[in-house]
C-alpha cells in the first residue's frame, strides 16, 4: 500500500501550549510511515473568532490555507476539532456556492493562489482508521489493558465519527468507560473570555468521568486536551470537587504508548495531570 | 417473535416532601411507534403517583426532547426519563419555567417603556420549540446570568426590527455584556437541534456578533470583542495565535487570576509567548487579502 501523505494543519494550540499533541503525532507518524508535510504558509484558522467578526474574511483566510494544500496536491489533517470544523465549514460553503467561490478566487488571484475544492479536510482519527487499527495493533508492543479509559468527543465531532475513540481504545484492550457527557462542550472557545463558565463545563465532564470510575481520558482534539488536562484543578474547584486528578491522553500519545514509544518522546512528561504508565 | 421489553428509569421528586430525588424503574412492552407521552401514560397506569405534563419538554437519555414527538423506539431498551431541568423541578417530570421567563423577559420588546412581562407558555409562539432550545443549552445550565439562546434570538429579531441607529446600538450593548451575552455561548449548537425556524439561534447569535463590529463603541469592556480583535491582529502579525498574549490583552492585570495555571504550563514547558510561537510564511499575503476584501 502506498504510504499515507497529508498536509499537517498544526493549529495555534499545538504550536502554543499543547505542543505534546504535535510532538506525539509526528513521532507516531514516523513509526507508521505516515508522511505529514509541513506547509509553512498555513495560518491559524481563526477558530470561530474570525467568523465572529467577518464571515467573508474568515472564509478567505481559510480558502488560502486550503489552496496551499491543493498546491501540494494533499488533503489536510487537523489536530483539533475546532480547526477541523472551521476548515470543513469553509470548504462546504465554497463547494456549495459557486458565486462565493468565484468571489473568493478573485481575491486569491492577487496572491497567485486558487481554490478548487480538491483537498479534503480530515481528522487525525480518520488517518489512523484509514491506516488500519489492526495494522497498528500488529506493530504494538505494549498492552494498555490496565486503563479504564473514557473517550471524550466534545460537541464538534461529526456523528459518523462519534465512536472512533471507542474503537481505538477497544483495539488495545483498554476498558471503555462510557460518559453521558462525552458530547458535552468543554468550553474551550470561551476559556479566555469566561474562564468561570469554561471551568464549570469542563468540571461537569471530569466529574462524570471520574464518578464512572475511569482512570484516564482519551481525546482527539488539542483544545479539549488543553482544557481537560491543564484546567483540571480549577475545573474541579469550579464544581466543588477536590478529588479529581486524572491523566488525559491525546490520541497520538495513546497510540504511541501501544507502539512502545518512550513516554517522554510523546510529551507525556509535559502533561499537567501526571501520567504513570 | 415476542415484543422486546423496555426498561424505563424515571426521575421522581416532590419539592414539597423530598430532600433528594430518586429513580423508579418500570418495564413496558412497546408495540412499535409510541411517543414518550404514550409510554408515560402506560407507566401512570402502573403507578398513578407519577406526574408529568403531556406535550412538554423532558430529558430522555440526557437528550432534551418534546414528549409528544420523541419515539420510544429511538432510545434503545433502557430509557432514562428526567425533567427538562432537575434543578427546577416541581414534581416528578414537571419543571418550573420561572427561570425561562426571567431570561426571556430580560430582553425587552421596547427599550424605553415599562411593559407587561410574559409569564405564560401560550403567550409565546412555538413555546415548546424554544423551551427545548433553552433546556438544551449547557451555558444556561451552568451560568444563571446567561441570557440564553431564546433571549438572544429574541434580541436579534428586535434588533432587526429597529431602524434607529441609537436603539440598535443600545440593543447591541445589552447582548455584549460580559458573562450574560453573545460571547458566553459555548458554540455547541445544541439549541439548533430543537428549533425548526429558518434562522437558528446559533446563526442569530453569530449575526449579533458580526453586527457588533459594525459599530465603533458597543462595549469597550467586552472580553469577546477584545479577544476577537486580538486574534485577528495576531493572525495578521504572526499567522498563529498565542494564548498568553491574547489573555493579557483581554484581561489586563486580571491575568494574575490565571497565574497558577500559567506557572504549571511554564513548569511543564507548555508555554510560549508571541516571540516564541512559530511564524507563518508569506504573511504579506494575509494583509493583501484583508485589504482586498475590504475594498
Amino acid at each position: 500500500m502506498k504510504n499515507l501523505k497529508y498536509a499537517l494543519f498544526k493549529g495555534s494550540r499545538a504550536l502554543d501550549n499543547a505542543p505534546e499533541t504535535l510532538k506525539s503525532t509526528l513521532r507516531v507518524a514516523s513509526v507508521l510511515d505516515i508522511e505529514f508535510v509541513d506547509v509553512n504558509e498555513f495560518t491559524c484558522s481563526g477558530e470561530s473568532h474570525l467568523e465572529d467578526k467577518n464571515e467573508f474574511l474568515a472564509i478567505l483566510i481559510n480558502a488560502r490555507n486550503i489552496a496551499y494544500a491543493e498546491k501540494e496536491g494533499l488533503d489536510i489533517v487537523t489536530l483539533s476539532n475546532v480547526d477541523f470544523k472551521t476548515l470543513k465549514e469553509c470548504k462546504a460553503k465554497l463547494d456549495i456556492n459557486s458565486n462565493l467561490k468565484t468571489r473568493i478566487n478573485e481575491h486569491l488571484k492577487k496572491i497567485n493562489l486558487q481554490y478548487s475544492g480538491k483537498s479534503q479536510i480530515i481528522s487525525l482519527c480518520e488517518v489512523f482508521v484509514k491506516f488500519g487499527l489492526d495494522k497498528i495493533k500488529a506493530k504494538s508492543s505494549k498492552d494498555l489493558s490496565e486503563l479504564a479509559i473514557a473517550p471524550y468527543y466534545g460537541e464538534n465531532t461529526p456523528k459518523n465519527a462519534n465512536d472512533t475513540l471507542d474503537k481505538v481504545a477497544n483495539c488495545f484492550n483498554s476498558t471503555i468507560i462510557e460518559s453521558e457527557l462525552k458530547n458535552y462542550p468543554c468550553g474551550s472557545n470561551i476559556t479566555i473570555r469566561n474562564k468561570t463558565l469554561a471551568t464549570k463545563l469542563t468540571g461537569k465532564i471530569l466529574t462524570d468521568i471520574v464518578d464512572n470510575s475511569a482512570n484516564s481520558i482519551l481525546v482527539a482534539c488539542s483544545h479539549q486536551y488543553l482544557n481537560l488536562d491543564a484546567l483540571q484543578c480549577s475545573s474541579a474547584k469550579a464544581v466543588g470537587r477536590d478529588d479529581i486528578n486524572i491523566p488525559v491522553f491525546y490520541l497520538s500519545q495513546y497510540i504511541g504508548l501501544t507502539l512502545g514509544i518512550e513516554p517522554k518522546e510523546l510529551g507525556l512528561n509535559q502533561n499537567i495531570a501526571e501520567v504513570s504508565i | 417473535m415476542g415484543l422486546k421489553e423496555v426498561v424505563f428509569k424515571v426521575f421522581r421528586f416532590d419539592s414539597e416532601k423530598d430532600i433528594l430525588p430518586c429513580y423508579k424503574t418500570y418495564t413496558l412492552k412497546p408495540k412499535g411507534n409510541e411517543s414518550l407521552d404514550t409510554a408515560l401514560e402506560q407507566i401512570q397506569e402502573i403507578d398513578e403517583t407519577l406526574l408529568f405534563d403531556k406535550d412538554s419538554v423532558i430529558k430522555v437519555n440526557k437528550e432534551v426532547v418534546l414528549s409528544s414527538e420523541a419515539k420510544v423506539k429511538d432510545f434503545g431498551l433502557e430509557i432514562c426519563i428526567e425533567p427538562a431541568d432537575s434543578k427546577r423541578v416541581k414534581r416528578d417530570l414537571i419543571t418550573e419555567y420561572d427561570d425561562f421567563f426571567e431570561r426571556f423577559n430580560s430582553i425587552k420588546p421596547t427599550l424605553c417603556s415599562e411593559i407587561k412581562e410574559i409569564t405564560e407558555k401560550d403567550e409565546i409562539t412555538n413555546f415548546n420549540e424554544l423551551a427545548q432550545a433553552y433546556f438544551s443549552c449547557p451555558s444556561v445550565d451552568v451560568n444563571p446570568e446567561f441570557i440564553g439562546p431564546v433571549g438572544l434570538s429574541r434580541a436579534y429579531d428586535l434588533y432587526n426590527q429597529e431602524s434607529d441607529y441609537f436603539k440598535k446600538l443600545k440593543r447591541l450593548k445589552v447582548v455584549n455584556e460580559n458573562n450574560r451575552g453573545i460571547w458566553d455561548c459555548a458554540g455547541c449548537n445544541s439549541c439548533d437541534r430543537a428549533v425548526k425556524s429558518e434562522i437558528s439561534p446559533s446563526v442569530k447569535i453569530q449575526k449579533l456578533k458580526n453586527e457588533t463590529f459594525e459599530y465603533d463603541d458597543v462595549n469597550n469592556c467586552s472580553y469577546g470583542i477584545k479577544e476577537t480583535k486580538e486574534v485577528e491582529k495576531q493572525i495578521i502579525a504572526n499567522g498563529h495565535v498565542s494564548s498568553f498574549c491574547t489573555i493579557l490583552k483581554v484581561k489586563g492585570f486580571k491575568v494574575l487570576e490565571d497565574a497558577k495555571e500559567f506557572c504549571l504550563l511554564a513548569k511543564n514547558k507548555r508555554f510560549t509567548n508571541s516571540k516564541g510561537i512559530e511564524k507563518s510564511q508569506n504573511l504579506k499575503e494575509i494583509k493583501t487579502l484583508i485589504k482586498s476584501a475590504r475594498s
